[in-house]
C-alpha cells in the first residue's frame, strides 16, 4: 500500500461536542491521520456581556463578571473592582486585600483543576478524572462558606469585600492546603508524569517561545513556553509583593520547551505555587474593614477611563472602564487570554494525530465562553 | 403490565448528552463527579447524539447556537427529553434585556423541553431534582396511556 497516495479529506468536529472545551466549530483537512489545515469557528457562546454591562447601574453589573468565565470568575470582580477603584479613588483596606487574595488564588486552584479535569477526560483516565473532580468539590465548598455560591461568586466588589470571612475559614483553608499538597503527588503518578502520558504528550504542539511572544500568549500558557510570564511579583497588585513566590521551589522559564506536556506540568507547578501562597496570606490577615465604601445605585462614578490588569489563571487579563459621569458605565471591554491562546493553537495543532486533537486543545486550557463573551 | 415495566426501564436508563454553551456545564459536570454522581439514577453521559434520549442544555442559546442545536435534537431517536439547565436556558436569565447585541432565545423556542431547572448556575442538587422529576414524568405518562389503553 502506498502511503504518500493519500489524500486530504475533511474532517468536521463540534460546535457541540463534549471532547470540545466549549461551543467550538473545528473545521479541518486530515492527511492520513495528521492535521493538515485547520481553522476554528467561534461565537456560539456570544452574549454581548460587555454590551450588556452598560445598561445596569455601576452597583448591578458585578453578576455580568461571573458569566465572562464561569470557572475563574474572581480574575474578571478583581479586574473590574481595581478599574473602578481607581475611577473612585477608593482605597481598599488591608484585610479586603488580603481576603481577595485568597478568593483569587482559590480560583486559580479551581481552574487549573478544572482544565487537568479536561486534560483527564482526553486521555480517557476515568479515576483521575473524578479524583480530580472530587478535590475541586472542596474549592467550590469554600467559595460557597465565603460567598454562598458555588459559581457566580458576586464577592469582589468595589472597595473590598462583599462579606467578611467567617470563624473557621482560614482553617479550612489551610487544611485545603494540606490535603492538595499531598494529593498532587497521586496525579503526578497517576497522569502527568505516567510513562504513558509522558511519551504520548512530549514534543506534541509544541509552542516555540519566539511563537508564544509572537502571539502575545500570557499567563501559564506562555510560562511553559518559556517566557517569564509571573506579573504578580512586580505589578504590585493585592499584597503579592510582600508574599514568597519560589516556594516550595523557584520556577524556571527554561525548564520549559512548550510542548503539552510542560502546558500540564506548569498548571501542577501553579497549584503548588498557590498553595504556598494561600498559607502566607492566611498568615496575614489582619483586624479591621472589609469594604472601605460600598457604591449605591444611585451614586455616579467621575468622569474618566481606568484599566487594570490581572494575572489571571489563564493569562493576563485587562479591564477597560470607561464613564462618563453617569449611573451606568459608559463602556466596558476586557482584553482576555483565551483569545491568544485559542490562535496559537490553532496552529500548533497542525500536524497533530486526531487521536491526540483532544488533548492537545486540553492542554491550552481554552475558555470559550470567555473568548466569546 | 408491560408497559409498567416499559416506564420503569425507560426512565431508569436515560442516556443524556449535554450542550455546553455556559457555565451550568461546569455543575453538570460536578454532577457527573463522584460525589453527586449522576449516574446511581440511571442517567450516564454519552459523546453521540445518535446514543443519547436526554438532552441537556446547560446556558445560553445564541440564535447561531440554535441551528445546531435544532440539529442534534433531529439526531436523537425517539422517545426523546430535553433538560433545560438553567436561567439562561428557560428563559435567558441575564440576558433577557433589550438594547445589549445578545440575541438568544430561550431553548423551548427551539425544540420542545420536558423539565425546567431553575439557578444561575442551578446546584448539582437541583440538576439531580430535575433529572428525578423526568423520570417521575416519563412514568406518570406512561401509566397514563396505560390506563387509557384499558
Amino acid at each position: 500500500m502506498r502511503t504518500d497516495a493519500f489524500q486530504s479529506v475533511p474532517w468536521e468536529l463540534g460546535p457541540f461536542h463534549p471532547s470540545l472545551p466549549g461551543p467550538l466549530g473545528v473545521s479541518a483537512q486530515v492527511m492520513g491521520d495528521r492535521l493538515s489545515e485547520l481553522s476554528f469557528r467561534t461565537g456560539f457562546a456570544r452574549r454581548g456581556v460587555e454590551a450588556a454591562m452598560t445598561k445596569k447601574n455601576w452597583c448591578s453589573v458585578r453578576p455580568y463578571l461571573d458569566h465572562i468565565d464561569p470557572e475563574g470568575a474572581g480574575f474578571y470582580e478583581l479586574a473590574f473592582a481595581q478599574a473602578l477603584e481607581s475611577l473612585t479613588r477608593t482605597e481598599v483596606p488591608k484585610r479586603a486585600q488580603v481576603i481577595r487574595l485568597i478568593v483569587v488564588e482559590l480560583s486559580r486552584i479551581s481552574t487549573h483543576l478544572a482544565c487537568l479535569v479536561r486534560v483527564a477526560k482526553a486521555l480517557r483516565s476515568q479515576a483521575v478524572y473524578h479524583y480530580l473532580l472530587r478535590d475541586r468539590e472542596v474549592a467550590l465548598d469554600l467559595f460557597e462558606l465565603l460567598a454562598g455560591a458555588r459559581f457566580s461568586l458576586n464577592f469582589i466588589q468595589p472597595g473590598g469585600v462583599r462579606h467578611d470571612i467567617t470563624a473557621g475559614f482560614v482553617e479550612r483553608v489551610l487544611e485545603y492546603c494540606a490535603l492538595l499538597e499531598y494529593r498532587v503527588h497521586e496525579y503526578n503518578e497517576l497522569l502527568v508524569f505516567h510513562p504513558t502520558v509522558v511519551e504520548r504528550t512530549r514534543g506534541l504542539a509544541r509552542v516555540s517561545s519566539e511563537l508564544a511572544k509572537s502571539f502575545g500568549l500570557t499567563g501559564p500558557n506562555a510560562f511553559a513556553s518559556g517566557i517569564d510570564s509571573n506579573r504578580r511579583r512586580t505589578s504590585g497588585e493585592l499584597i503579592y509583593s510582600e508574599l514568597d513566590f519560589d516556594r516550595p521551589q523557584a520556577l524556571r522559564p527554561a525548564d520549559y520547551s512548550g510542548d503539552t506536556h510542560d502546558r500540564i506540568v506548569i498548571r501542577i507547578h501553579e497549584i503548588l505555587q498557590s498553595v504556598e501562597l494561600l498559607r502566607q496570606a492566611c498568615e496575614r490577615i489582619v483586624p479591621g474593614d472589609f469594604l472601605a465604601a460600598s457604591l449605591g445605585p444611585k451614586d455616579p462614578v467621575p468622569a474618566g477611563r481606568a484599566q487594570s490588569s490581572v494575572s489571571g489563571a489563564r493569562g493576563e487579563i485587562t479591564c477597560h472602564l470607561e464613564s462618563k459621569g453617569g449611573l451606568a458605565p459608559a463602556g466596558v471591554a476586557f482584553d482576555v487570554p483565551s483569545t491568544t491562546s485559542l490562535r496559537a493553537a490553532e496552529l500548533a495543532l497542525l500536524g497533530v494525530s486526531i487521536d491526540d486533537f483532544e488533548l492537545a486543545l486540553a492542554s491550552f486550557d481554552v475558555s470559550i465562553s470567555e473568548h466569546d463573551r | 403490565m408491560g408497559s409498567a415495566l416499559t416506564a420503569w426501564s425507560q426512565s431508569q436508563s436515560l442516556s443524556f448528552y449535554s450542550i455546553n454553551t455556559g457555565c451550568c456545564a461546569d455543575e453538570v459536570q460536578s454532577s457527573v463527579g463522584a460525589r453527586y454522581d449522576i449516574e446511581r439514577f440511571g442517567a450516564l453521559e454519552q459523546t453521540e447524539p445518535e446514543a443519547a434520549n436526554l438532552l441537556l442544555i446547560n446556558g445560553m442559546v445564541t440564535e447561531q447556537a440554535a441551528l445546531e442545536i435544532q440539529k442534534i435534537y433531529d439526531r436523537m431517536p425517539r422517545p426523546k427529553y430535553v433538560i433545560a439547565v438553567g436561567a439562561c436556558a428557560s428563559n435567558r436569565g441575564l440576558f433577557c434585556q433589550k438594547g445589549t447585541d445578545a440575541t438568544a432565545r430561550p431553548v423551548d423556542r427551539i425544540i420542545p423541553v420536558d423539565i425546567y431547572v431553575p439557578g444561575c448556575p442551578p446546584r448539582p442538587e437541583a440538576i439531580l431534582n430535575g433529572l428525578i422529576a423526568l423520570q417521575e414524568k416519563i412514568q406518570s405518562r406512561l401509566e397514563a396511556r396505560d390506563n387509557n389503553a384499558d
